[in-house]
């Protein structure tokens, strides 16, 4: 019933939209500061914050480099006794409460709807979830020991978005994107585009991302890791805290969400991104990709700048990404505070996007905002401070941002409202 | 979707680089030899032959000083898509151009080299270079920086959809208005581990996934593992006329095609599959094995589409099934189709994605 929609393009063969801003009906997340969507949101407004060095996995550096790890919980369950890597299971485990909070019991029952009728997408940002990296299995391999395909096999099955259709037996297109720490931003954004162009009447959107040791060696090489809690946006930040998690939200067209008479906890207003086309590793010192990403989400969402009444900055605590952000959310945005969320849960790569997407929607609609954790003494190159303390916010809109490794730039405008055009 | 106007094709494989060695291999008039490689497995040791890319003729389009940092999986997207611009003709404009790279295992003789160097010189001492090039997005960050295109920039992985999803979202893109013409290619690498892996599953007679879902554990001896690389420079359908045609369709969960319409199914290693397959569906397969000339890789169905869109081109059928002659039949009719299995290979109705590519926009 809900699949057969009729596209509407103009001359140009560019798509008028009907749904011009999409809901989101449900979110499901777990960070370091919760394994479910309250908690993890709560702890954000806490000072307490405590990285350590990896449970799971020793790494073998004459100094710790300490990470924000998921609390303990049967996640931590060893992956050899599991279907999925752990990647998966998160995504999983995020997907699970945000249909729940969205009113799809039972793994996609609602009103007599399944999900499984329906043309539902997932399409999910992750790093490690795509990587074929097992460290065992290579060694063994190195060493000739003809290693078992299990570790393989595991992989192969584990593709998040692939792993949640299964799961939820959906069968609308299902996307893995790896733009790196960008990933979960632009998977909102592209989900968001399948619900406005009819393509899905549902989509289950997000990041995941599991720490590993393979990616902590990774960072350390590139000397962008931090030997103590990280510290985004201040003048002694020294680099970053790796960090694991995962973010799902349910994006459902206006049609299927009235049919269920749900409310819509928020909606995708704009989205905007971009590629520095400057470094590997190094974003463009002027900020010219970001600032492109961000005007696209604006225009997107036929908003201005001085609409935005917060910015949930990418804020990593590394020199080059905090001075590059800084300087353009003070160019664009003089008036609106920022902080960053990396300070309590970590870097979690393909995951951040989306938990800080989820974390703006909670933050829009508590109407309060946390203090930049890790935050002290203004960086004078930066000359913008981010938020010193929780504060109240009175605005409807609100800007969740990543940048990314190979120069990606992502951003979402994220409103209350569902009618502004 | 809207339909994808094909305005260029740059194709990097075994077969060489760009759409003279591509046209010519396609034809049957350029013969494809893989490099015969020893790998070990608990078997014993295999003898695999392998279809190599070379990216020697990059240094036509930058210079080497400037590749140095790059590597293999990186150099081959690249070609492809400077291949596919040049094709094209077009100049691209970088802020409305977007750039989408799919891969299965991203760079992964990178990845395992990465391993190596923590392996063999300690945590402490990983190379920073090595670990930079393995993330999924570096091909598609040194084809942003190398081509200037600052527009949206996508890197995905989704095994045997990672074609079609390229495809859909650069559909997507065009129809959003976000940007004027997409970059659109696909790529994979054969590493040491993955030959392992493929013989591994062999010998254990289990479905080789490790490839693409085309092989069918019983070793035939066609085709092989492979890499390569191939982009499409795609456009909204009204602009201009399209030298390829125009992609009109890309359908997931796709039970069978239009059953009066010629299509490409490449992989002959899998005529098992076939008797699940309609008998309309065989009776229009066209005698192709394109395993042969790129070798097998997840992502070397964006090969069949190039194939379906030259012979539309050339308005020329070209056949070259292993066990025939190589044959040119001219070809007069609206459009070619390409079909992939999905992976399950045990679901009825067999499933998997559907392509129909055309000369005319009007034709459905």
């Amino acid at each position: 019933m809900f699949n057969r929609f009729i596209t509407n393009y103009g001359e140009s063969g560019i798509f008028k939209r009907e749904d011009k801003q999409v809901a989101v009906t449900g979110i499901g997340a777990l960070c370091a500061t919760g394994l479910d969507f309250e908690s993890a949101i709560a702890a954000l407004f806490e000072k307490r914050r405590e990285p350590a060095a990896p449970r799971r996995f020793q790494l073998e550096h004459p100094i710790t480099y300490p990470v924000f790890e998921l609390p303990l919980s049967p996640l931590d369950d060893e992956d050899e006794k599991q279907p999925w890597l752990r990647t998966s299971r998160l995504a999983l485990t995020a997907a699970r409460e945000a249909l729940n909070r969205a009113g799809w019991c039972n793994d996609g029952e609602s009103n007599d709807i399944k999900l499984s009728q329906l043309k539902v997408g997932v399409c999910v940002g992750t790093t490690v979830g795509g990587t074929m990296n097992n460290e065992k299995f290579y060694r063994d391999y190195r060493d000739r020991k003809n290693p078992s395909l299990e570790p393989i096999d595991r992989y192969l099955r584990s593709n998040p978005a692939a792993v949640l259709a299964q799961v939820f037996d959906l069968h609308g297109p299902q996307l893995t994107i790896v733009n790196a720490c960008a990933s979960g931003t632009d998977a909102i954004g592209i989900g968001a585009g399948w619900i406005k162009s009819g393509i899905c009447d549902l989509v289950l959107t997000g990041g995941s991302d599991e720490l590993c040791r393979v990616t902590c060696n990774g960072f350390i090489s590139l000397m962008i890791s931090a030997q103590q809690a990280c510290r985004p946006f201040d003048q002694q930040r020294n680099g970053l805290n790796l960090g694991e998690g995962a973010a799902i939200l349910v994006l459902e067209s206006d049609k299927l969400r009235k049919l269920r008479n749900r409310p819509a906890q928020a909606f995708i207003a704009g989205y905007g991104s971009s590629c520095d086309a400057w470094h590997l590793t190094a974003p463009h010192p002027e900020g010219k990709g970001l600032r492109q990403a961000l005007q696209l989400a604006l225009n997107d969402a036929g908003s201005k700048a001085e609409e935005i009444s917060f910015i949930n900055a990418h804020g990593t605590a590394t020199a080059n990404n905090d001075l590059t952000e800084g300087k353009i959310l003070k160019s664009l945005f003089p008036q609106a505070p920022f902080f960053s969320t990396k300070g309590h849960t970590g870097h979690t790569l393909g995951a951040a996007g989306a938990l800080e997407a989820a974390f703006t929607i909670a933050m829009l609609q508590s109407r309060k905002i946390p203090a930049s954790a890790g935050f002290g003494t203004i960086d004078p190159e930066i000359s913008h401070a981010p938020t010193e303390c929780a504060q109240n916010i009175n605005g409807r809109l609100a800007l969740s941002q990543s940048l990314a490794f190979g120069g990606n730039n992502a951003a979402l405008v994220i409103s209350l409202d569902g009618a502004r055009q | 979707m809207i339909p994808l106007a094909i305005h260029g094709i740059g194709p990097v494989g075994a077969f060489g680089a760009g759409l003279d060695e591509w046209r010519s291999a396609l034809k049957g008039e350029k013969k494809v030899e893989p490099e015969l490689t020893e790998i070990e497995t608990d078997r014993g040791f295999d003898n695999l032959p392998i279809f190599r890319a070379s990216t020697k003729t990059l240094t036509k389009f930058i210079k080497s000083r400037k590749l140095r940092r790059l590597d293999h999986f990186s150099r081959m997207a690249l070609l492809g898509a400077c291949l596919a611009c040049e094709d094209s003709g077009q100049e691209l404009i970088g802020e409305s151009t977007g750039l989408i790279v799919a891969s299965a295992y991203g760079a992964s003789a990178t990845t395992f080299s990465f391993l190596d160097s923590v392996i063999e010189d300690g945590d402490a001492l990983a190379s920073p270079t090595l670990f930079s090039n393995s993330v999924h997005n570096a091909a598609a960050a040194h084809i942003a920086k190398h081509l200037k295109i600052t527009g949206p920039n996508l890197s995905l992985t989704q095994g045997h959809l990672s074609v079609p999803m390229a495809l859909l979202t650069a559909a997507q893109w065009l129809a959003e208005g976000r940007v004027d013409t997409v970059l659109c290619g696909a790529v994979d690498e054969y590493c040491e581990v993955l030959g392992y892996c493929r013989q591994a599953y062999r010998n254990r007679k289990k479905a080789a996934s490790i490839e693409n879902n085309n092989y069918s554990p019983k070793p035939s001896g066609l085709g092989g593992p492979g890499e390569g690389s191939l982009f499409f420079q795609l456009g909204r359908a009204q602009e201009i006329d399209a030298p390829y045609g125009y992609l009109k369709k890309v359908e997931l969960n796709s039970a069978k095609l239009k059953n009066t319409v010629p299509f490409i199914y490449s992989p002959t290693d899998t005529c098992s599959k076939n008797s699940k397959l309609q008998s309309s569906q065989i009776k229009h397969r066209l005698p192709i094995d394109l395993s042969q000339i790129c070798g097998s890789f997840p992502t070397a169905f964006a090969f069949d589409l190039a194939a379906a869109a030259i012979m539309i081109c050339d308005q020329t059928l070209y056949l070259n099934d292993p066990v025939e002659m190589p044959q040119q039949i001219p070809f007069s009719g609206s459009g070619i189709g390409c079909w992939q299995p999905d992976s399950e290979t045990s679901q009825k109705p067999l499933t998997g994605s559907s392509y129909w590519i055309t000369n005319c926009l009007q034709e459905n």
